[in-house]
């Protein structure tokens, strides 16, 4: 059914909807650009550009969060591979005395047990953050990373184990 | 789910980093309402412009005026319709009798005398 706030060019899509699940795409959109607030909000606004110029059209085959995490997620990829493009023609022209900067490190760990999560393999640390921290099924995160719902099966299995063993070595090593 | 699986998932769940405050959403669904307009400017632009450039292209074409179709003209034809004439030629109808039919044939002896022709 169409609700009276559906996009223009997407009907199966609401703004309440959207409005719904602002936080949660946030969320998803911080943890894809290292926590970079402004990144992450670019990120979320061109999300929905795609939605309300339907280049992203929903069509109801999963749920709407699935498929903007998705969207999300995509637009990051592309966002990183062009970042990532640049940096290496930076590196081959640049002269040695330039630095490229690597923000990674300016990222405030809180936690052990997260930092465990961050040095996971990328699919492992998506996996387990969709799955405990945004609340998708395993399914659900496989949709939203492009793979297939065996292959999440198999990251999810693994990144467990892996966080099982790091975890549970820190705590002989307390 | 094992009592292990619900452990971890417990400690995750604890540990997990709180996203720190989202940025309103009416703020960022204008921003991105402005965007899509943007684009869709930038497209009718581009479009316009394509219209433009295609159109001027067609107009250079109708102003050109059409190549004349190759004719094919006889050889006798094409030497029947010119006529060409040395300079000196008219001199000749007056002095052509007396140039080349009254020249003296000055060599024409062939008799020696003394050892050379006469």
């Amino acid at each position: 059914m169409r609700d009276s706030d559906a996009l223009e060019k997407n009907p199966l899509v609401s703004r309440s909807a959207l409005e719904a699940i602002h936080g949660q795409v946030f969320g998803w959109a911080l943890s894809r650009c290292n926590y970079d607030d402004a990144v992450a909000e670019d990120l979320v606004q061109e999300a929905y550009v795609e939605l309300l110029t339907g280049r992203a059209a929903f069509d109801g085959r999963s749920s709407l969060k699935t498929f903007v995490f998705g969207v999300v997620q995509n637009l990051a990829r592309s966002r990183f591979r062009r970042i990532a493009t640049r940096l290496r023609l930076l590196q081959t022209f640049a002269t040695h005395d330039e630095q490229v900067t690597d923000t990674t490190h300016d990222v405030d760990v809180s936690s052990r047990v997260w930092q465990a999560v961050r040095d996971l393999p990328a699919r492992q640390r998506d996996v387990v953050e969709l799955v405990f921290c945004r609340e998708l099924t395993v399914e659900e995160a496989s949709q939203v990373m492009g793979v297939t719902a065996g292959t999440g099966r198999v990251h999810y299995d693994r990144a467990k184990k892996a966080l099982r063993q790091k975890l549970e070595s820190e705590r002989d090593n307390d | 789910m094992t009592e292990r699986d619900r452990e971890l998932e417990n400690t995750l769940r604890r540990a997990m980093p709180r996203d720190a405050g989202e940025p309103s959403f009416a703020l960022t669904w204008e921003a991105a309402e402005r965007r899509a307009d943007q684009g869709r400017r930038r497209l009718h632009v581009a479009a316009a412009a394509a219209v433009a450039v295609i159109g001027l292209a067609v107009v250079v074409d109708i102003a050109e005026p059409p190549q004349e179709a190759l004719e094919y003209i006889e050889v006798a034809e094409l030497l029947n319709s010119t006529y060409w004439s040395a300079p000196s030629d008219v001199l000749l109808p007056t002095w052509r009798v007396d140039v080349y039919q009254e020249v003296p044939n000055l060599l024409e002896s062939t008799d020696v005398y003394g050892g050379a022709l006469l």
